[in-house]
């Protein structure tokens, strides 16, 4: 998994690529954790070359959903689109609506 | 004060001793010798003056019988003791003469007086020779003459008594300084000796002693008894020894106390490991439920592999809920440990207590969102089901979880997720329903099996697992779980990254129903 992490002002972007499972993601949660405790308001994640996403992977997005003012994963990635989908998380894409049932 | 400071002190001392000595020898040397010259000389000078007067005695008795006899042989005395005399007299008037001051005084006194008698001797020899024994005897033998040899007389007696009394002051002198000498000679080594012990008892104080106490007090500490303190004893440098090797036994002491403390926490922590282990094992069986018998036509097979040894925090459940009901249960919380393991046994038991009330799935699982609340940052993933026995009627909600798979009539039907996961946020989950006929199947998984990889890297996935499903023979549901992990495991033969959970229900192919 490779994490590039960028900053302008009160906006942050992380690029993710690669397997994110209960190995990586550790890594890609301290990069996204450092920006916001860096003063990084709103965070945009993108995981266009995401190979893998397990459910640990998930459950550092979802600690950003909770960290950040506002979080928005990139949609686009169709395997971690199909991940979304299925666990019904829609709402770290940033939208307002609230998660619906698939 | 340092070792190397006192010492050096004490041969500075002992170079300033020799120093001292030495110059005081040579002084001592130096007076002692000149004391002996100066008795020698002064000595010498009053053996010439005894034999001064031996000279003028024997001038004047010569002198005295020319005048009376006139025969020339009787100058001969008076012309040889002359000679002495005025040999005499140079050696005694010479610059390096012992006789100084008084003496000197005296010494010219005696030449002067000597003088004198010698011009009237010569002039009465004179006359005698020239007037032949006409002269009268009177005449010769004058009252001046007498009187200016008993004044030689009386000044070389004074010279003598002079010398003599210098002789006994010269003698005495040089028996002091030979004394002092001797004294002196004696003194060096009784000194030296004395300085010897000295030193010996102030090394012993500074140096000996501390290191004794100090091999002492090391001997117990190499016994073991680190609690024994080194002294700190003798001069500076050798004190601080004294005090670094206590501070290095302190450190030992210091680190055995530690390690005894490492060892019992060691101890401690084994036996909460093996506590833990033996609550893990437990804790496994409850997770993985034993499944109980069921109504004619039906079977099912569980089981669970943990990840990498530890609890699971995958947990099911298939059990009757009523006589012709099956409740099935798989759920799956994110990690696994033994914290993992104990919400999810405390979720079974939620869900597994809402079906046997006759809530539906959807229902039950709102129930658990409600019970458990916020888990955050856990959350789960589940898949509710109720089997009716009798029509085969699967009524199913599915809480963000893996598809499970419901294999009919050679045919493979994925049960989507009916709602999002349990744990993040308020949520309701629909309720949907599948028909499992003869011969159907119905498999329940968790994430683990279906991202299970190889060596590859590649995932085992759904379409393998269908693919078996459906390529298998009908028969029971034990053997038919067995060869789906078997091929899970040649699939992936190393150490499961994630919990592995998979409950399969099989119906017969027989309907019991028309028998």
């Amino acid at each position: 998994m490779e994490v590039t992490s960028t900053r302008d002002g009160t906006t942050g972007r992380v690029v993710v690529a690669g397997d994110i499972d209960s190995e990586t993601s550790p890594a890609l949660g301290e990069a996204m954790n450092s920006l916001l405790q860096d003063g990084v308001k709103d965070l945009n994640l993108v995981v266009d070359d995401v190979t893998f996403m397990s459910s640990a992977g998930l459950s550092v997005l979802i600690s950003a959903h909770r960290g950040a003012s506002r979080f928005q994963l990139q949609p686009g990635n169709r395997i971690v689109d199909r991940l979304i989908a299925l666990t019904g998380l829609s709402m770290l894409y940033g939208t307002e609506e609230s998660p619906s049932n698939p | 004060m340092t070792l190397r400071f006192r010492l050096n002190w004490i041969a500075g001392l002992l170079l300033a001793f020799l120093v001292c000595a030495g110059s005081l020898a040579i002084v001592v040397s130096q007076l002692r010798s000149d004391a002996i010259d100066k008795h020698r000389r002064i000595g010498v000078a009053l053996e010439q003056v005894l034999r001064l007067e031996t000279a003028y005695v024997n001038m004047q008795t010569g002198g005295r019988g020319f005048l009376i006899d006139g025969g020339e042989e009787f100058l001969k005395p008076f012309t040889s003791g002359r000679a002495n005399v005025d040999s005499l007299q140079a050696s005694l008037l010479a610059a390096d003469s012992p006789l100084t001051g008084r003496m000197a005084q005296a010494l010219l006194e005696v030449v002067t007086a000597g003088n004198s008698w010698r011009t009237t001797a010569t002039s009465e020899i004179d006359l005698r020779r020239a007037e032949g024994s006409s002269v009268a005897r009177e005449k010769l033998t004058g009252q001046v003459a007498k009187d200016q040899f008993d004044l030689l007389r009386t000044n070389l007696r004074s010279l003598q008594d002079r010398l003599t009394i210098a002789d006994e002051k010269a003698r005495v002198l040089r028996e002091d300084r030979t004394r002092q000498s001797e004294a002196l000679l004696l003194a060096f080594p009784v000194v030296a000796l004395l300085f010897a012990v000295a030193t010996g008892v102030l090394v012993n104080r500074w140096v000996a002693q501390p290191s004794r106490s100090m091999v002492d007090a090391v001997r117990l500490v190499t016994a073991g008894n680190l609690e024994s303190h080194v002294p700190s004893l003798g001069a500076a440098d050798v004190a601080e020894l004294g005090a670094n090797i206590d501070a290095m036994r302190q450190t030992m002491s210091d680190r055995l106390l530690e390690a005894v403390r490492a060892k019992r926490e060691a101890d401690r922590a084994r036996l909460t490991i093996e506590e833990n282990a033996l609550a893990t094992l437990q804790l496994r069986t409850e997770l993985a439920s034993k499944l109980g018998s069921f109504p004619v036509g039906w079977t099912a097979a569980a089981d669970l592999y943990p990840a990498e040894g530890w609890a699971a925090g995958d947990c099911y459940d298939v059990t009757l809920v009523s006589p012709d009901t099956m409740g099935v249960i798989v759920l799956d919380i994110a990690g696994h440990g033994p914290a993992q393991a104990v919400i999810a046994l405390k979720c079974k038991e939620i869900l597994r207590a809402a079906l046997r009330v006759g809530m539906a799935p959807g229902d039950g699982l709102s129930l658990l969102a409600d019970q458990v609340g916020d888990i955050h940052p856990s959350f789960l993933s589940a898949f509710v089901a109720l089997v009716d026995t009798r029509s085969g009627v699967c009524s199913y909600a599915n809480a963000g979880h893996p598809p499970a798979l419901a294999e009919v009539n050679r045919r493979v039907v994925e049960l989507e997720p009916t709602g999002p996961l349990v744990g993040i946020f308020p949520a309701t989950w629909r309720t949907d329903h599948v028909q499992i006929p003869p011969g159907g199947k119905l498999v329940v998984y968790t994430d683990g099996l279906s991202e299970a990889r190889n060596a590859n890297r590649e995932f085992y996935g759904i379409g393998r697992l269908s693919s078996l499903l459906v390529d298998l023979p009908d028969q029971e549901a034990e053997p038919l779980l067995k060869a789906c992990l078997e091929d899970l495991r040649n699939f992936s033969p190393t150490a499961l990254k994630d919990d592995v959970s998979m409950v399969l229900i099989c119906r017969s192919g027989e309907n019991l129903d028309d028998t």
